[in-house]
């Protein structure tokens, strides 16, 4: 039998293997059993002769295919796939969902120097990591680390672009390992990179929430529904549903940002600058 | 307030909707007193556009009188006049800051939406789609403007609205379309589409020192037009465009190519036009490019093709073979329209050009949905509809 390393086959494939294989097999022993009833009836002479052995050929390559397929199947090994450089047991285990949690890291430019946006991050953890312990405007900093999506996230700030901009990162390495998981967590990092960015950048986040529109068809409706419900459930997707805490209205307000320090009637926004907290 | 709302595919409606209220600090409330209907609004109109909801308020081509500004806004009143960018630009951000104003990176609602659509979050639109952050447009009596410190342009008061309309759309347009093609003075170019873009092109690429213009069009009005501008025409509802290009230009080509057409092009006699209309009646692709195809292939070597009109998917059978071996420069997409908008009114001031000689017809908001049929079928010599409020 081959060992774990030598599967090459994944999971859902080696079971239609076996499934296919048994089959297979099945039909090649009928046609072997009705093969040797023929060729008993038609003697050791004549033209039905060549006919029954063609017939005992193909059962017999039929039973060989058959029995390969179960073989590839039990074992999850694959020649032809190892002849060909595919491993499609490698490629379900990245995506399998509850799998070896994987890093994830997501990064967004901000048009900002570093140190202007250090500053306009002042007083907060986010501030730690651009180096207001002391560190010189402009040098890698130590990250921190912040908490959400039911992860452990190292921030960090770092100088781009001749030092006229500034990369905001999020690191984990707790992130899950199925791809369609880890995209939904992205999306969610993402979205909340780019409200911080926005925030720093412009003063607020750009919205169309309350604004007037007529009347919705049906479609329309289900759209707007569907969107909400899909938000939630990228926020379950990516971590727990019980750590994803819909933030009040209050809660939701950003902190008032740098030059426009008015306020900000965004709902939705889930970044304190002020303290640095980012809460999906 | 009573606005223009689409309803479905080919169907628009006015309909009484909520005032807008401000939502952000840096917002302003606009009372609109012209609005203009873009041929780019045809394109939603059709149902061609994905994102688009009904009950969405159309329009980006309008201006107005301020009547409410953010706690932000401290460059504007209430009373300002403004006419403003069909695009909303932060001022911001590193795009803005580069003076890419259509490339803004934080004015799109749905940047989710619109990486997965086009891999980037482009800026956000008034009255164009959900994907391009959707904004309630402002064929209304009015409109909510973000960003209205970095955005709407103050117009003096002794310039009417029609001759200052234009510069929230396509005049910028037409003008960035052909500052695009590098124009070096002695050169021909092209413009397929005589429409309302095409128009801009055509007298903007004058402007910008172009000896020959070739005028391509199917709409003997639209013609009309651009031989009053002075452009050579072609009426390429017989075919025969590429020959007859060749024939104006010695067999060289023009020097560059502008696709004022976009993705509705109607194609006579070519195959191709005919596979687009098959694919697009069977909802297998929205663009129909045939006028860009006809550039590829009448551009000289080395030349450029500038591309104003509205693409929005993927384009089969694009001969983008020879755009290579010819060596051609693409330029294209949405109008940085707020670099634009101050030199171009210094332009009107002067006298230079007066961008209302594009308007064929004046209505009123509640003729709206009788003047997107009228418009979308060329009916009546519809080159341009202004609707008047207040």
């Amino acid at each position: 039998m081959a060992n774990q390393a030598e599967k090459n086959v994944a999971s859902v494939e080696r079971w239609g293997s076996l499934l296919a294989g048994a089959m297979g097999l099945g039909w090649a022993l009928r046609h072997a059993g009705r093969t040797m009833r023929e060729a008993r009836r038609s003697g050791r002479y004549g033209s039905a002769r060549g006919a029954t052995a063609r017939a005992g050929a193909l059962s017999a390559l039929g039973g060989a295919t058959a029995l390969g397929l179960v073989w590839r199947g039990a074992t999850g090994h694959c020649a032809v796939y190892e002849r060909l450089g595919v491993d499609t047991h490698a490629l379900a285990e990245r995506h399998r969902v509850g799998a070896t949690a994987q890093p994830l890291e997501r990064a967004v430019l901000i048009n900002k120097p570093l140190a202007e946006v250090r500053d306009l991050l002042r007083g907060g953890r986010l501030a730690e990591i651009a180096g207001a312990d002391g560190a010189e405007p402009g040098a890698d900093a130590a990250p921190i680390t912040g908490h959400f999506a039911d992860r452990d996230w190292s921030l960090a700030l770092a100088p781009a672009f001749h030092d006229q901009q500034t990369r905001l990162s999020a690191h984990t390495d707790d992130g899950p390992a199925g791809a369609i998981a880890s995209r939904a967590l992205a999306a969610l990092v993402d979205a909340e990179l780019r409200r911080v960015k926005a925030l720093v950048e412009t003063g607020e986040v750009a919205t169309i929430e309350g604004q007037s529109h007529g009347e919705r068809g049906m479609l329309g409706r289900a759209a707007e529904r569907l969107a909400d419900v899909a938000k939630t459930a990228a926020a379950r997707i990516a971590g727990p549903a019980s750590d994803y805490d819909e933030p009040s209205e209050q809660e939701a307000r950003p902190s008032p940002a740098p030059r426009t320090a008015d306020g900000d009637r965004t709902p939705g926004t889930r970044v304190d600058l002020d303290s640095g907290e980012v809460h999906v | 307030m009573r606005a223009i709302c689409w309803q479905g595919r080919n169907q628009v409606g006015v309909e009484t909707v909520p005032d807008p209220t401000l939502l952000n600090p840096r917002d302003a409330i606009v009372r609109v007193t012209s609005t203009a209907i873009c041929g780019s609004d045809l394109h939603l109109y059709g149902g061609r556009v994905p994102t688009l909801m009904k009950g969405d308020i159309l329009g980006h081509e309008f201006m107005g009188e301020v009547v409410e500004v953010g706690r932000g806004v401290r460059n504007l009143a209430v009373g300002d006049r403004v006419v403003l960018p069909f695009n909303i630009a932060c001022g911001n951000c590193a795009f803005c800051a580069r003076g890419e104003f259509s490339a803004c990176d934080n004015s799109n609602t749905n940047s989710a939406v619109a990486i997965a659509a086009m891999g980037e979050p482009v800026a956000g639109l008034y009255g164009y789609t959900h994907m391009c952050g959707g904004y309630a447009g402002g064929q209304a009596e009015y409109v909510r403007v973000p960003y209205a410190d970095v955005n709407p342009l103050k117009v003096p008061s002794g310039l009417d609205d029609e001759k200052v309309l234009f510069l929230s759309d396509i005049f910028p347009t037409g003008w960035m379309a052909a500052e695009s093609c590098g124009i070096q003075p002695g050169d021909t170019i092209a413009v397929w589409g005589a429409g309302p873009v095409g128009q801009f092109a055509i007298r903007s690429a004058f402007i910008l020192g172009a000896e020959r213009v070739l005028a391509i069009d199917c709409v003997p009005e639209r013609l009309e037009m651009a031989a009053a501008a002075g452009a050579e025409i072609i009426d390429d509802s017989q075919g025969g465009v590429y020959e007859a290009l060749m024939a104006a230009t010695a067999g060289r080509g023009p020097d560059a190519c502008i696709d004022a057409v976009g993705m509705e092009a109607h194609g006579h006699h070519a195959v191709d036009a005919w596979l687009d209309d098959a694919k697009a009646a069977l909802r297998l692709q929205p663009d129909r490019a045939h006028a860009l195809r006809q550039a590829i292939h009448a551009c000289r070597k080395g030349g450029t093709v500038s591309v104003p009109g509205v693409y929005v998917g993927f384009i089969d059978k694009l001969n983008f073979g020879m755009a290579f071996n010819k060596g051609l420069t693409f330029k294209m997409g949405q109008t940085h329209t707020q670099r634009y908008m101050r030199p171009l009114l210094e332009r009107i001031e002067r006298g230079e050009i007066d961008p209302s000689f594009v308007i064929s017809h004046r209505l009123r908001l509640e003729d709206g949905p009788g003047a997107y049929e009228m418009f979308r079928d060329k009916r009546d010599r519809c080159t341009k509809v202004v609707m008047h409020l207040h």
